[in-house]
């Protein structure tokens, strides 16, 4: 008994929801989102400076990577270092 | 199609979706603007081979619940998930119920039925919605749903059975 009344009142509770009236929607809503396409068009970056930033990260990538695996040799022909004194690190000459 | 041609072939199917989820009307419109900047910036991707109507229906669905799932996790604060912890009557209730399809003496009763709903889990909820409210044909449900019309039958079986749960244990109270 209690099981048919139950299965009448979800009856009746899908009958309700499918009396829901279409609704309208307000006239300056398309105003409101052709806003928001050109603020989200204005405040998107170009490409163009994506790439540019993206060469200059890898180009920054490129130098570290030279200035580390530089050749000793290269190193001691520069003038400038056969100038500065070289420190062995030693407290104690035997 | 243009834009303003989708706008304006479909500008109250999103709303009225929309507002069955959410239950009011200024979410109802915040939830249609979005999902026409979404259309808008994906119209050059659409597939030509899918329509229009089912694409924007599914749009208009993910949307919805994203935003219902956005707003719950703001309403749970560190305070209120201190308050309210593990009382599942206050974490699904529509803030403030404004459904503008709704008559003024039918307003509570489709309140409390369309807050039970949100205690479903997303599939079901969708699937009384689609079938119930906006009257779509099974066949067309399936294809929104990216199911076959015998899933959708089964859903809709599972989602009455829940829901019938709900409304009776909730008038228990």
């Amino acid at each position: 008994m209690k099981n048919e009344s139950s299965k009448n009142q979800m009856k009746d509770s899908l009958e309700i929801l499918s009396k829901i009236r279409r609704a309208e929607i307000a006239e300056d809503v398309f105003e409101k989102i052709s806003d928001k396409i050109r603020d989200r068009q204005n405040n998107r970056i170009q490409p163009i400076w994506i790439r540019v930033a993206a060469a200059a990260f890898i180009g920054l990538l490129l130098m570290e990577q030279y200035i580390i695996l530089k050749p000793q040799a290269q190193i001691a022909s520069n003038p400038i270092e056969l100038l500065l004194p070289v420190s062995t690190n030693s407290l104690y000459h035997e | 199609m243009t834009f303003s041609e989708l706008y304006q072939a479909y500008k109250n199917t999103v709303y009225n979706l929309a507002l069955q989820y959410v239950g009011n009307r200024e979410d109802a419109e915040e939830i249609t603007q979005d999902v026409f900047v979404k259309v808008h910036e994906n119209l050059n991707r659409f597939r030509k081979d899918s329509d229009w109507r089912t694409w924007i229906y599914r749009i208009s669905i993910n949307h919805s619940l994203d935003f219902l799932k956005a707003k719950k996790r703001q309403k749970r604060s560190i305070l209120s998930q201190i308050l309210r912890l593990d009382n599942p009557d206050t974490r699904f209730e529509i803030p403030h119920f404004n459904h503008p399809g709704v008559e003024l003496e039918q307003k509570e009763t489709i309140a409390f039925i369309l807050n039970c709903l949100n205690h479903l889990p997303d599939n079901q909820r969708t699937v009384i919605i689609l079938l119930k409210i906006e009257n779509l044909p099974q066949p067309e449900v399936a294809k929104i749903m990216k199911t076959s019309s015998k899933a959708v039958e089964s859903l809709f079986h599972r989602a009455k059975k829940n829901l019938e749960k709900l409304l009776n244990g909730s008038e228990g109270k």
